[in-house]
């Protein structure tokens, strides 16, 4: 073969791709690089300089702002909004189902799908500021039925937690069997908020949950736990003389600290928790509120049992909650509601309460 | 380069050398991203956008640099290499400058790359010698006209959608059937200019 | 072939451990548009549409409902619907949102007994997704509507 042939063919490939691997690479350089980019955020109230090129959601969390996300950024919670007056680019197909037409003339953007490619003004709500990162150990599991388990974590040395009783942290899982990623989910915080360096859980196992089943069979004691928070709308207004408050399953986490904040405040209003269980076995801290009612009689537990097996020798209520709140709630006048339970549970009692008077306004509850 | 019009050539490479009817180049994109009319359009505009600027550049690559280094032989593997560069610099800048058009194209991009459409086109243009003015209306008619193929096939999945078919021939097996009633029919228009 | 990049995006989202622990596609390799496409043609040919399907599903969920996790009689049918706190957003991204409630209702003349989510009635109404072959959820179109009694159009 004739040597200046292959010399022609070897060095023109290798210059050849040479260049172009040459030109890739500044392209790169140019058109990937965003560069330092200033968020303006509330008018003018924070200016934060970041380094372009991730989504609005991570770059947020990355400077300790930590915007409520369920999905961790794969479009499919839809809690990440962001109001975004300036540099956010065109409305991406993603984002379109999320973002009403009333949203959209508001600017409001979901912040896990826009990329920081240039300077954003944004405005972000006062409470969110609050919003911090606690990486705390946990200190114990205990059971509290057949699938409710209490996890109390302590938080780092040094540290404290401020929360208003009734708001929800967020928990990080860590990836375990199939699960590669980490995800997160909501729970109501249930310990009290006089308590700055403990948060518990009370985490109720759901069949096919990722992160319930991650509590429930891999989480160990002395395991190191993130969580951020706090959040949420769901806490004490207090504008009233009697809370009403109904709960279900693991949704008496947030009431159990309501009840706490209020008796430790010194507080004046009355209190009325309805706690509905299906059987007798879905019933825990049964003897902590019969205390509190001993000790406080602005306090009233009324626990109700579905169904009791007679072997159970239930003297409670019985049949559904709705049942002893149609009965025992006369009116909605000077009163306030404090629902946490199932979306089945939470509209069979607002459908009653809102027949008793109770509005939009005297009624509470999360819905995430 | 032959005596042609450069828009003798456009309406032919849509209507009677069609990329996908008369070709048959590009068919696995065209039919597996054809079940869905939105996402149909997005590929054809994606393909026809990557057609024309690979094969203006490869045009220019193919005369003053293939050309004088004497490495036809070596045409494949360049045009590939340019191409492969190309859609990736062409998804950086959208990403930057063009944002929205990122939005609706930028996933199909590197199904391109490997759509044999794109390498076909260009060594269409090399074989038969066309120069700089009938290899950009040659690009742009081949990809207008495999933007027509997909959109029709996709317009035609939608609607049988809701038909009543024996059992196993949806999918594949139909969108070939459909394909090769649509190239039958296109053969009607052969002889109105002809260059190839 | 090549798949449609949508599809991908689809699969990584039913992936185990994406969205639910066990995912929404079994061992089933084919994509996404493909397995609605098959579960949608046997049911149009057999005269069904998913929209009924799904308000079919829908209605005995409802009445199962009224049980707050007990077991109702609904007519033809016992349901039972349980119910978790949460709610668990929909692998299409369309914005929807629905409660994690488990449905298991049994036919009372045959014994049959069929399981469904919230989510996955919102998956084949709207979606017309049945889930993959092997995933636990998933329901065999034409299974379905014989349990659900609906007569052929």
């Amino acid at each position: 073969m004739d040597f200046s042939v292959i010399l022609r063919t070897v060095g023109s490939l290798a210059l050849i791709s040479g260049a172009l691997s040459i030109i890739i690479s500044v392209a790169e350089k140019v058109l990937n690089n965003y560069g330092t980019c200033e968020l303006d955020i509330n008018q003018g109230q924070k200016k934060l300089s970041v380094q372009g090129g991730s989504s609005l959601l991570s770059t947020l969390a990355a400077e300790k702002i930590f915007i409520p996300s369920a999905c961790g950024g794969k479009a499919t919670c839809g809690l990440c909004k962001v109001q975004v007056l300036e540099g956010a680019g065109p409305l991406l197909p993603t984002e379109e189902p999320y973002i009403s037409q009333q949203e959209r003339e508001e600017h409001m953007r979901l912040s896990c799908q826009i990329k920081v490619k240039g300077n954003m003004r944004l405005m972000i709500p006062e409470e969110l500021f609050n919003i911090r990162e606690y990486i705390c150990r946990v200190e114990s599991i205990t059971d509290m039925t057949y699938d409710i388990k209490l996890l109390r974590m302590k938080l780092p040395e040094g540290e404290t937690v401020t929360f208003k009783a009734g708001q929800f942290m967020q928990f990080y899982t860590k990836p375990y069997g199939k699960v590669k990623e980490e995800v997160f989910r909501a729970y109501s915080i249930s310990s009290k908020a006089s308590e700055h360096d403990h948060i518990e859980l009370l985490i109720r196992l759901v069949p096919g949950g990722i992160c319930t089943t991650y509590v429930h069979t891999v989480l160990q004691e002395a395991d190191q736990v993130r969580l951020s928070g706090p959040y949420g709308d769901f806490y004490l207004r207090g504008d009233c003389e009697e809370l009403i408050m109904i709960a279900g399953g693991s949704g008496l986490a947030p009431i159990r600290s309501l009840v706490y904040d209020v008796i430790e405040k010194g507080l004046p209003h009355k209190m009325r928790f309805f706690f509905g269980a299906n059987t007798v076995r879905d019933l825990y801290y049964m003897e902590e509120f019969a205390q509190i009612e001993r000790d406080y009689p602005q306090f009233k537990f009324i626990p109700c049992v579905a169904r009791p097996e007679p072997q159970d020798n239930w003297t409670g209520e019985t049949g559904f909650v709705t049942v002893a709140l149609e009965n025992q709630v006369d009116s909605g006048d000077g009163k306030e509601a404090y629902l946490c339970g199932s979306p089945g549970m939470l509209d069979a009692c607002i459908k009653i309460l809102k027949d008793k008077g109770f509005t939009d306004q005297t009624i509470f509850y999360d819905k995430f | 380069m032959p005596q042609i019009s450069p828009f003798i050539i456009f309406f032919a490479s849509i209507i009677t050398s069609n990329m996908i009817l008369s070709n048959f180049l590009g068919m696995c994109s065209y039919l597996s991203v054809s079940s869905e009319y939105k996402t149909a359009t997005g590929l054809g505009m994606a393909v026809t956008l990557v057609l024309v600027l690979t094969t203006v550049i490869n045009w220019a690559v193919y005369e003053y640099v293939i050309v004088p280094l004497e490495i036809e032989y070596l045409q494949y593997i360049i045009f590939i290499m340019v191409i492969a560069a190309l859609v990736q610099i062409l998804e950086m800048g959208m990403d930057r400058y063009m944002p929205d058009l990122h939005a609706k194209l930028g996933i199909f991009l590197p199904l391109i790359t490997v759509n044999c459409a794109i390498l076909g086109v260009t060594l269409f243009m090399v074989i038969r010698h066309y120069g700089f003015f009938q290899s950009l209306m040659f690009s742009l008619g081949s990809g207008l006209g495999w933007w027509l193929a997909i959109n029709m096939l996709a317009a035609i999945r939608e609607k049988l959608k809701n038909a009543k078919l024996p059992p196993g021939i949806s999918g594949a097996a139909l969108s070939f059937i459909i394909t090769g009633i649509m190239a039958m029919a296109f053969i009607g228009f052969s002889g109105i200019f002809t260059i190839q | 072939m090549k798949e449609n990049p949508t599809n991908e995006q689809l699969r990584d989202t039913m992936q185990e451990g994406e969205l639910v622990k066990d995912g929404f596609l079994g061992d089933d390799q084919r994509p996404v548009d493909q397995i609605v496409q098959e579960d949608m043609a046997l049911l149009t040919t057999a005269g069904f549409t998913a929209e009924r399907l799904g308000a079919a599903m829908r209605a005995l969920t409802h009445k199962g409902m009224a049980g707050m996790g007990e077991e109702v009689d609904a007519g033809d049918y016992l349901v039972k619907a349980e119910e978790y706190m949460g709610l668990i957003g929909c692998p299409f991204k369309d914005n929807h949102r629905a409660a994690k409630r488990n449905t298991t209702a049994t036919h009372k003349a045959t014994g049959r007994t069929m399981m469904w989510t919230d989510l996955g009635i919102h998956l084949i109404q709207k979606h017309g997704f049945f889930q993959g072959k092997g995933s636990t959820y998933r329901l065999e179109p034409l299974e379905l509507s014989a349990f659900l009694g609906l007569e052929a159009e």
